[in-house]
């Protein structure tokens, strides 16, 4: 153990915090380019079965302009069937932010799986879940590369046309969970003003969107 | 907003596959900062230190876990303006 006085302490922090910074910043870069990736056109249509019924990918995103899609395991044959989700993807669901926060910047989050609607609900409600939840009928796991593993798949809506703009797997997962996370993986971003976004997205001061998640 | 590049599905795998070597470099990178963060010093804090609420006073409340982290919330004051008029730079 290094233990030293705590203004030696506090100058190695802040050079450490220097790297930590433009570690940030290079964040920061790199969800600007996401933004400037270009889409690519759904041309199926999916079909996914939800609490109120079945629903398409366009109904999904409940009106809203953006759609971020995590495939979850949960299915017979994975382990944990039938009384959990695959242990990685149960971790990931407790890292998910309250949605409305999302909601509030035009974006829609779902997870979705293989199990049918009943057993969804159960789970959901034994581990506290709230998110969407929708069970996948079709080659949507297959299309969007999410049939063998986890992954993070985001849409756009235009009008009644939708369009894929990222997708993240493996340890880009990881890293998600926060509202902040999953902005900076659309191509609207957080929608605030110091970002660095195609020309058009309208912006608004940092900040100034947030609210109570019960106030909105 | 403008109109965006709309790619076919032969080249949309390749820009994201190019973009995905910067993420991952990136995500190492944030693997290298823990790793010096893991190695920065300590500095020696009072252990009687007041700290009030469940389950106990006093920095005892982490025992008998090996690490802790708290987070110190603030008010909304005039050096958080300051730090929201910085955001970005």
């Amino acid at each position: 153990m290094n233990v030293v006085s705590a203004q030696e302490w506090e100058a190695a922090r802040a050079a450490l915090l220097v790297r930590e910074k433009a570690h940030t910043r290079a964040r920061d870069a790199l969800a600007a380019e996401r933004r400037r990736m270009p889409w690519l056109l759904v041309e199926k249509d999916y079909a996914f079965d939800g609490p109120s019924g079945r629903v398409s990918l366009l109904e999904l995103f409940e009106g809203r302009r953006q759609l971020v899609v995590y495939r979850a395991f949960f299915e017979p044959g994975v382990h944990g069937w039938p009384d959990h989700a695959c242990t990685g993807c149960s971790l990931m669901a407790d890292q998910v932010a309250d949605v409305v926060h999302l909601h509030a910047r035009d974006t829609t989050f779902a997870y979705a799986s293989r199990a049918p609607q009943p057993d969804i609900a159960r789970l959901k409600a034994r581990m506290g879940w709230t998110m969407p939840w929708f069970t996948l009928t079709d080659d949507f796991d297959a299309d969007f590369g999410v049939d063998e593993w986890h992954g993070t798949n985001v849409f756009l809506r235009d009008g009644d046309r939708v369009f894929r703009t990222y997708f993240v797997n493996a340890r880009g997962d990881e890293a998600l969970g926060s509202t902040w996370s999953y902005l900076d993986l659309t191509p609207l971003g957080r929608q605030e003003d110091w970002e660095d976004s195609p020309e058009g997205v309208v912006q608004t001061p940092a900040y100034a969107w947030w609210n109570w998640h019960d106030a909105y | 907003m403008t109109e965006p590049r709309i790619d076919d599905r032969a080249t949309w795998p390749a820009e994201r596959d190019a973009l995905l070597v910067r993420e991952k470099a990136h995500t190492r990178a944030g693997g290298g900062i823990a790793a010096a963060r893991r190695r920065l010093p300590m500095v020696e804090i009072d252990p009687a230190a007041a700290v009030v609420g469940p389950p106990g006073r006093g920095l005892e409340a982490m025992a008998p876990r090996h690490g802790l982290i708290a987070r110190t919330d603030g008010r909304p004051t005039a050096q958080w303006s300051r730090l929201a008029s910085g955001v970005g730079a």
